[in-house]
């Protein structure tokens, strides 16, 4: 795999960066897992709220 | 000036790169974004948000902001993907990413196009169908209809592209309510009518740029003195719709006394501009430039903290 990206003009540089764009990535993608269930979680409570006024 | 102006790629940002590689890091990727210009659209759609009747549970403010932000960098990475000829000629934006060679202008396309996608869905899905629309529209304005098409055909591109950075309040205040009303229409009106004289001014210190590149600002196409007489005037429609919130009932004193201080600052920039010698011109239109963002944070600031002083004031009688 590595020798096969070299001929494809990856250097390690470039293959640095790759590793920390995907961290990145994978991190901003946690990040929106996140912020999808905390809404969740906020509109169920505000739906139990609701019921329960 | 209905002939679109072309430009030759004097440098070719793909050629930057060996097997059109990525050497972006992700700070690249956040610059693809335009920070300063997000932090203004976080800024204004965070002002529709907390004017809006009604109270949001904060991490509904924080989610809708956070997808608000996301589109407006989408748009300007598509922005950036389109510009690159003419943004590697202009000082201004030679050392952006795509001109620049760190990010191919494939990167910053699919960069902008998945957080478009994403952005949208996402504040369609945890907000409301109408925000998400809202920003599906300003994105669509911003990269299709101003960057594609006005920028390089007609001197009222920024005139007309102006209504996309002017939307994000509006966006806010749909997030928040799920309708719309005259007070983000408000807000729409003053960012929509700051925005010629803040580029006018920027343009008339890039003039030779602008020129160089073909791109038909104002003062590229009818001259220093017609840009000047447009800016006077858009400063006075500025000044007046500024005052709206007050006059209509929106905002109370705090807010017209501030937004009338903040006025006559623009006015006496713009009258500056407009008398200005040759010496001093680029001093003056410098100042109105820097003047103009400073004019719409604290205007736009002054809302809240006018709601604020009036909700204290009503508790304590």
């Amino acid at each position: 795999m590595g020798q096969e990206e070299n001929k494809m003009g990856w250097t390690p540089e470039l293959l640095k960066q790759r590793r920390r764009r995907a961290a990145i990535m994978g991190l901003a993608l946690g990040a929106m897992v996140l912020v999808f269930f905390l809404v969740t979680v906020v509109r169920l409570m505000e739906n139990v709220a609701s019921r329960a006024g | 000036m209905s002939q679109a102006y072309e430009v030759s790629e004097k440098i070719s940002p793909d050629t930057a790169l060996d097997a059109n590689l990525d050497a972006g890091s992700a700070s690249d990727y956040f610059a693809l974004m335009k920070p300063r210009v997000m932090s203004l659209v976080i800024f204004t759609a965070w002002i529709g948000l907390v004017m809006a009747p009604g109270e949001m549970h904060p991490v509904m403010v924080f989610s809708a902001l956070l997808m608000i932000s996301s589109g407006a960098g989408a748009s300007a990475a598509l922005n950036m993907w389109y510009d690159a000829d003419i943004d590697a000629i202009m000082t201004r934006t030679a050392k952006r990413p795509v001109p620049s060679g760190r990010v191919s202008k494939e990167g910053s396309l699919s960069f902008g196009l998945w957080m478009s996608g994403l952005s949208v869905f996402s504040l369609a899905v945890l907000v409301n169908y109408l925000s998400a629309a809202l920003l599906a529209f300003t994105i669509f304005f911003y990269a299709v209809v101003y960057t594609m098409w006005l920028k390089r055909r007609t001197p009222q591109n920024i005139v007309i592209g102006g209504a996309a950075g002017a939307l994000p309040p509006v966006i806010g205040w749909a997030a928040a309510t799920n309708s719309l009303s005259i007070e983000p229409i408000i807000y729409f009106a003053i960012i929509f009518f700051w925005t010629p004289p803040h580029f006018w001014a920027l343009s008339l210190l890039k003039n030779e740029e602008y020129k160089k590149v073909g791109v038909p600002m104002l003062s590229v196409t009818a001259g220093r003195a017609v840009t000047l007489n447009h800016i006077l005037a858009y400063s006075f429609i500025l000044s007046a719709i500024a005052m709206l919130p007050a006059l209509l009932g929106y905002a109370g004193t705090t807010y017209a006394v501030a937004a009338g201080a903040l006025n006559i600052g623009f006015l006496a920039f713009a009258i500056w501009l407009y008398v200005a010698k040759e010496a001093t011109q680029d001093k003056a239109s410098g100042w109105l430039f820097g003047y103009s963002i400073a004019y719409l944070f604290v205007l736009f600031a002054c809302l809240p903290i006018d709601k604020y002083v009036s909700t204290l004031s009503s508790s304590g009688q």
